[in-house]
């Protein structure tokens, strides 16, 4: 298995994780790298993405994975899919997956909120509990995002709140940070930058 | 404001972001013509419409051209946009087009007609050619439904007739030869054979539709932009031949692309390869009006899945006529994936067919279902339509009878292991087209329309078939605007001021209003759609050659009341005038 790491920025952050995948199944074919297939009536690409990213959410430390029939170097792959990836994709690094996308646990996110102060963040934070809805396969369900979000750090800027969040991320418990900012600042026009910058295991390393 | 704040507050935002892969971005400064080339609906249509890549390859071939493309907006973008005066801007640079040398416009259903007025509004244009300065860009159309450029001709400066290709770089010629001087490159346009400038143009002049002798010779794209978020064809097209020689006669396809011109395989087997290459895609349609009816399909199919099978490249061939389609073919598609089967009989009965000169017989049906139930295929397609001249009861129910004949035949073949057999009957309602043996027929009203929609359904008792079919008021705006005359201007600025646009979207479509509006200006249906045209009056499309003669037309019109079939052009040249565009030496379909 071969582990890529590469940044979702710039226009790039408009695509759905579908979209995504998509996308990265045919920039692996143009680059003629050897991916191997699965077998069956309708051959896909093994292609694995870690935690997927919401549309509208910047990436900048994002993994997927591939197998492959025949050897390549590293640096090659990684030089090919540069060359043939669109707007806002980019390989930062392949090598030999050494951990398993499941031991995935939590993500940090800076997001900047236009127009909000730290004085906002935290009469909005003071409050007992935090709970709003959150759409998931069974339908909505509440949450409380007071008990969720598992830490956070923010500064005033020039035009608006500079936050940090380290928020549940992976298989078991997941969180948005989309939810958080939409909850914060439910107005309609209003404007924030979300990005996503690393994850963590469950023992609070960096993966 | 940046288009930024906008996005996120939208459904579809990869649908305006731009900076997908193969787009062409030039530097603004670099270049002497803009060109903002608009498809009047959506993004995930407008990035499957063939044409709208042939072009912008064509125009970003030329180091001094930047073709930029342009999409209507869905209404919570518009919505936005109008919120923060944000005008309609190129994909490419997200530049003002209000700035750009052209807007140019592809029409290519009647239906998209309120969305041209909308996107020149959104632009921050007036929507009307005579209220537009001398500064303001030149806005262009071209496309099928120019053949009858005049329900459209107060609001687009003017019309280029036929293929592309060719004349659009004439254009762009001629404007830099006229300095950006748009009072003179209009008059000058207007003498061009293929040009049509309604607000200078003498009517006694017919605009010939342009041609491309030979289809191997003019450039096709190399190079495909990949989009982002999905379109509705989200593969490779390529495009194998134009014209048919099928004469059906409702089919307006099939006589304003005369003649019938058929690429070479090897070219296009190159062509392939790079396309595969640049894009990634996997899947490939071969796009024509009749497959099948390309002379070396066989060779080239083995070509094509010399190439594709290897590579997990599924191959799809739409228009396959039921007629010729060949078992060894289907076989051999098969061998890369399986997808239902489609076949368009049209009509119920051997009468009607041969009214049509659908030149389809019940045999041909059902050795067409037989290669296909015994090649594992147990669900079928079928495309037929109501409200075609000379219909009767006895037709519709013909439909009804024919889909139940194709179920008990499906079990009386016993196929092993079947998992059941599945007829669908998708039901289009006929509209008289311009340059058609039928443009003099009167479309059938709404309420017969419904009424023979609901006696086919009622006349269905398996559960193995399904019945598709549309509500049928956007085929009576079809059937106005297709046979309209310049009257039809004020109805359709009317209809879009009272909030008509994407009309050919269900959820979006109001015939309320569009009723509304046909009040306000005195439209009647029965005027346009519902009217018998005669043989011997003015048509509002007159001023236009599109090469095949009234004379023609009228003849072949006489032959369906006879229920009489024509012959195709590989069998005998009938004479339909299209060789007076092209010449001999382009019209040769043996």
């Amino acid at each position: 298995m071969i582990r890529f790491e590469f940044e979702k920025k710039d226009t790039a952050i408009y695509m759905s994780h579908l979209d995504l995948m998509r996308c990265m199944t045919r920039a692996l074919t143009r680059a003629e790298i050897p991916v191997k297939y699965t077998e069956g009536f309708n051959p896909h690409p093994y292609l694995v993405f870690a935690a997927p990213l919401a549309l509208g959410i910047c990436g900048e430390k994002e993994y997927f994975e591939i197998k492959t029939t025949e050897e390549m170097p590293f640096e090659e792959m990684k030089e090919r899919l540069n060359a043939t990836l669109p707007q806002g994709l980019k390989i930062r690094n392949a090598e030999e997956s050494k951990r398993d996308f499941n031991d995935i646990e939590s993500a940090r996110y800076v997001l900047f909120v236009e127009g909000k102060t730290v004085a906002d963040w935290e009469r909005f934070f003071s409050a007992e509990t935090i709970p709003t809805e959150k759409k998931t396969k069974r339908g909505m369900e509440t949450v409380d995002l007071k008990t969720e979000i598992l830490g956070w750090e923010a500064t005033d800027g020039e035009k608006g709140l500079s936050l940090t969040l380290h928020l549940p991320c992976g298989n078991r418990k997941n969180l948005s940070p989309l939810l958080v900012v939409k909850t914060f600042a439910p107005e309609e026009e209003a404007y924030y930058t979300v990005s996503r910058k690393e994850f963590f295991d469950k023992d609070g390393h960096r993966f | 404001m940046e288009l930024e704040r906008l996005l996120l507050r939208v459904k579809n935002p990869a649908w305006y972001s731009g900076g997908e892969l193969n787009t062409a971005v030039k530097d603004k400064n670099a270049v002497k013509t803009r060109f903002a080339f608009c498809f009047p609906d959506l993004y995930d249509v407008a990035m499957s419409h063939l044409g709208i890549k042939i072009l912008y390859d064509i125009l970003n071939r030329r180091d001094d051209i930047w073709c930029e493309r342009v999409c209507a907006p869905a209404p919570d973008m518009e919505e936005l946009m109008r919120q923060y005066d944000f005008p309609l801007f190129g994909l490419e640079s997200r530049d003002p087009i209000k700035d750009f040398d052209f807007i140019g416009f592809t029409l290519q259903y009647e239906l998209s007609y309120t969305n041209v007025l909308n996107m020149l509004d959104l632009a921050g244009l007036p929507v009307r050619s005579c209220d537009r300065t001398e500064e303001m860009p030149v806005v262009i159309a071209g496309g099928p439904c120019t053949v009858n450029p005049e329900p459209l001709a107060d609001f687009i400066d003017l019309f280029n007739i036929g293929e592309g290709e060719e004349t659009l770089l004439e254009l762009v010629d001629l404007w830099q030869e006229c300095n950006g001087n748009k009072g003179e490159f209009l008059r000058r346009a207007d003498q061009l054979e293929s040009c049509y400038v309604p607000a200078l143009h003498d009517r006694s002049v017919k605009v010939r539709r342009r041609i491309i002798k030979d289809l191997d010779k003019v450039p096709y794209p190399e190079k495909l932009i990949v989009p982002n978020a999905k379109a509705i064809h989200d593969r490779i097209s390529m495009e194998i031949m134009r014209g048919c020689i099928r004469g059906c006669r409702f089919c307006q396809a099939g006589m304003i692309y005369r003649p019938f011109r058929q690429k070479s395989p090897e070219g296009m087997m190159k062509t392939i390869e790079k396309l595969c290459k640049s894009t990634g895609y996997d899947e490939i349609s071969l796009t024509s009006l009749s497959s099948s009816d390309y002379d070396k399909l066989p060779q080239f199919a083995d070509m094509l899945l010399d190439y594709c099978t290897p590579r997990k490249i599924n191959l799809a061939l739409p228009s396959l006529r039921i007629d010729n389609f060949s078992e060894d073919l289907l076989k051999k598609l098969r061998a890369v994936r399986s997808s239902g089967l489609t076949f368009a009989p049209e009509a119920g009965t051997q009468r009607l067919r041969d009214a049509i000169n659908k030149n389809i017989t019940e045999e041909d049906i059902f050795e067409s279902c037989r290669i296909a139930f015994t090649g594992g295929n147990s669900s079928v397609k079928l495309y037929f339509m109501i409200g075609l001249p000379t219909e009767t009861d006895e037709d519709i129910l013909g439909i009804a009878d024919l889909a139940q004949r194709i179920v008990d035949y499906y079990y009386s073949l016993k196929i092993k292991g079947g998992r059941g057999v599945s007829v669908t009957i998708s039901l289009s309602t006929f509209v008289p087209k311009p340059f058609t043996p039928f443009q003099w027929e009167p479309q059938i009203p709404l309420e017969e329309i419904h009424r023979r929609q609901q006696l086919l359904k009622n006349a269905i008792t398996s559960r193995k078939i399904k019945l598709n079919y549309h509500e049928g008021k956007t085929s009576v705006l079809e059937g106005i605007f297709s046979r309209g005359d310049r009257k039809l201007g004020a109805l359709l600025e009317c209809a879009w001021r009272k909030g008509c646009i994407l009309d050919a979207w269900d959820e979006h479509f109001r015939f309320d209003l569009w009723t509304e509006a046909m009040e306000e200006c005195g439209i009647r249906t029965e005027d346009y759609a519902g009217r018998r045209y005669q043989y011997d009056e003015e048509l509002p499309w007159d001023v236009i050659d599109c090469g095949v003669s009234k004379s023609f037309l009228i003849r072949e019109s006489k032959l369906a009341y006879q229920n009489k079939t024509s012959p195709n052009c590989k069998e005998k040249c009938l004479g339909c005038g299209v060789k007076s565009i092209c010449g001999g030496d382009v019209c040769d379909p043996v």
